[in-house]
């Protein structure tokens, strides 16, 4: 052994001095004794030099060189510069915004501006409203719970922003959304943690699922569904956990949205769903050719189910943009507008058929689950459900939004939304992974 | 010895200088922290993925994350090099996580070059870089790095040491079997 290892250092010392350029033939002198043995490795490592001779395309190259330096003053300029507002060239600077917004908030139950600034995408002036908006949403959330449900619909509305601007191409908004998107799933972890400290996290709010209970019974993944993996490691309980005794709880998955987000070569007269909003009283719809909404193609108000046909058929060929949101009974207001865009085909279609997804299934031990409790005052187990079952969705739904995205996108974006893919994939490991130690833990 | 082989990577003239202006987002210190490790960040990331495409993304979201995390990187005893090489080795550690999770071609399917009669001849003329990019390809993950990391990014044991999160021992060691599987791969299989 400690042959071996002197010999390691005598290869590594020679590597080293022909990687500087010395001869095979100086350093075997430098070493007689080891010459048989190091020639044939250092003739190799000689041919290996080859590799620092590997170059770049040169069109590649330049595009690079031309994609970093436009990154470059887009930070620069985003540094000094904040997107402007009116005719006045008011600048929305965030601690403005956030007083303007919480002033809005409190007084007017929510302003023209601020309504406005709601479906707001980062290139949009009032986009820093929305921010702002947010932020004080945050600030009136006071419990971990409410906190965290409120970061996980900031996340889904983060996956919409990085679509459109990846639709865009602008790779400087996706990589600061992204950001955003990785705070967001920060907060929840941590939020998690606090919520979790007295109580398990998933603790079954759907029907269990006993025959699915069965065939998983020999390592069942914590996430096995339908929908792409987001996990690169996969989510096993650990060995000590008690391997015959399982409890599967099926949760019934939300209709996706259709047309999906981003969707191309959709029909021109398409069937829209969205996932329903639990006590809403109905849903408003419109659709635009314009992300701003100036002349709705299409506007419903009322309406009773979470789908909506249109009365006029589309054009070839056309971007859309449209919206719906849930309404409230009585005087509450509507909810926030939840935007979507897709693009037409060139054929003419039927009526698009939504697909119908199979079951998430969440498997995790059964003696680390309480059974499910319908007693008052198990409300924040409840929400806890609702917050792990939001996750375990959006952890399969948002990266593989991302992923459609950049089949789409334009090339100078990838790179940067590839890095968002992977860096959303991984805050969802690591939330799920959260979950499933809270739970353990209780 | 190892002292020796600390000196190898040649760091920029000033690079900590450089670093230190590119957190102030100084646009000039950022092009040239990119010009000088640009080639060398392709280098090492194209011997370890197959598609060239693939590697040419990787490349650029390399340099997209050092725009955005730089703020983030500590000079205490880590040089530059290393940082930025260990955000590359994180890429390509993602990337083959996620070929894993696909079906992957089976390297050993790979025709290798006909070497010719004399091996030591085919080491020192015969070898054009394509040869060199298959035979790296079929080593083993940690050969291919190790070798990538020395042969292209020129860096010390000490810092591939710091990239793969091994020992300096672990490393030489690694390093022999890597260029004796190389030797293998590029004119073995003849045999």
């Amino acid at each position: 052994m400690k042959k071996t290892s002197g010999f390691d250092d005598i290869l590594s010392s020679c590597l080293d001095r022909i990687l500087k350029g010395e001869t095979v033939e100086g350093c075997l002198n430098s070493y007689p004794e080891q010459a048989g043995e190091l020639e044939p490795l250092l003739r190799t490592a000689a041919a290996a030099k080859l590799a620092s001779e590997i170059q770049p395309r040169a069109e590649f190259k330049a595009r690079a060189r031309h994609e970093f330096q436009t990154a470059l003053k887009e930070m620069r300029s985003h540094k000094v510069r904040r997107p402007l507002f009116s005719a006045w060239r008011w600048q929305w600077h965030p601690g403005l915004a956030i007083a303007v917004v919480a002033v809005f908030l409190i007084v007017a139950a929510g302003g023209g501006t601020v309504a406005a600034a709601s479906n707001s995408m980062p290139d949009s002036a009032l986009y820093p409203v929305k921010l702002a908006k947010e932020k004080v949403q945050m600030e009136f959330t006071f419990s971990a719970v409410g906190k965290a449900e409120l970061n996980a619909r900031l996340a889904d509305e983060r996956v919409n922003e990085i679509v459109y601007a990846a639709s865009k191409g602008d790779t400087q908004e996706v990589l600061a959304t992204a950001g955003r998107l990785s705070d967001n799933l920060e907060n929840i972890g941590t939020l998690i943690v606090d919520a979790g400290s007295s109580q398990p996290i998933l603790a079954g709010g759907t029907a269990g699922n006993d025959s699915n209970a069965t065939a998983n019974n020999e390592n069942p993944p914590m996430v096995a569904a339908n929908q792409p993996v987001p996990s690169p490691t996969p989510m096993l309980p650990s060995e000590a956990s008690p391997p015959a005794l399982k409890h599967t709880f099926g949760l019934a998955v939300a209709p996706a949205l259709s047309p999906a987000p981003g969707a191309a070569n959709v029909p021109v007269n398409p069937t829209f769903s969205w996932p329903p909003t639990d006590n809403a009283a109905g849903y408003d719809f419109q659709i635009a050719n314009n992300p701003e909404f100036d002349n709705t193609i299409e506007s419903r108000a009322g309406l009773p189910t979470n789908s909506c046909v249109l009365t006029e058929t589309l054009d070839k060929n056309t971007t859309y943009f449209w919206r719906y949101r849930e309404t409230n009974s009585g005087a509450a207001a509507a909810g926030d507008w939840v935007q979507n865009a897709f693009t037409t085909g060139t054929e003419y279609a039927t009526v698009t058929m939504i697909p119908e997804l199979p079951p998430i299934i969440v498997t995790v031990p059964a003696t680390d689950i309480p059974e499910p409790s319908a007693e008052p005052g198990n409300e924040a187990t409840t929400s806890l459900d609702k917050l792990a079952h939001r996750i375990v969705q959006y952890a399969a739904s948002h990266p593989a939004r991302l992923e459609e995205a950049l089949a789409k996108a334009p090339p100078d974006v990838r790179p940067a939304l590839r890095q968002a893919i992977a860096r959303t994939s991984s805050e969802y490991d690591k939330l799920i992974k959260e979950i499933e130690k809270t739970n353990k833990k209780n | 010895m190892d002292e020796v082989i600390g000196q190898r990577s040649r760091p920029l003239q000033d690079e900590e200088s450089l670093v230190r202006r590119a957190q102030q987002r100084d646009t000039e210190a950022f092009s040239q922290l990119y010009e000088a490790y640009f080639d060398k960040i392709y280098r090492y990331i194209v011997l370890r993925v197959r598609n060239e495409t693939e590697a040419e993304d990787m490349t650029q979201q390399v340099f997209m994350k050092m725009l955005q995390s730089i703020s983030s990187y500590k000079m205490k005893g880590v040089p530059f090099s290393s940082w930025i090489y260990r955000i590359a080795h994180n890429q390509v550690v993602d990337f083959l996580r996620q070929q894993n999770k696909k079906a992957t071609v089976d390297i050993d399917g790979i025709p290798l070059p006909d070497m010719g009669d004399d091996p030591q001849q085919v080491m020192e003329q015969k070898v054009d870089i394509e040869q060199l990019k298959q035979a790296v390809r079929t080593l083993t993950t940690a050969q291919q790095e190790v070798l990538s990391l020395r042969f292209t990014g020129e860096l010390s044991i000490a810092q591939c040491a710091h990239i793969m999160g091994k020992n300096e021992g672990a490393i030489k060691a690694l390093q022999h079997s890597a260029v004796l599987a190389l030797r293998r791969a590029l004119a073995g299989n003849r045999a």
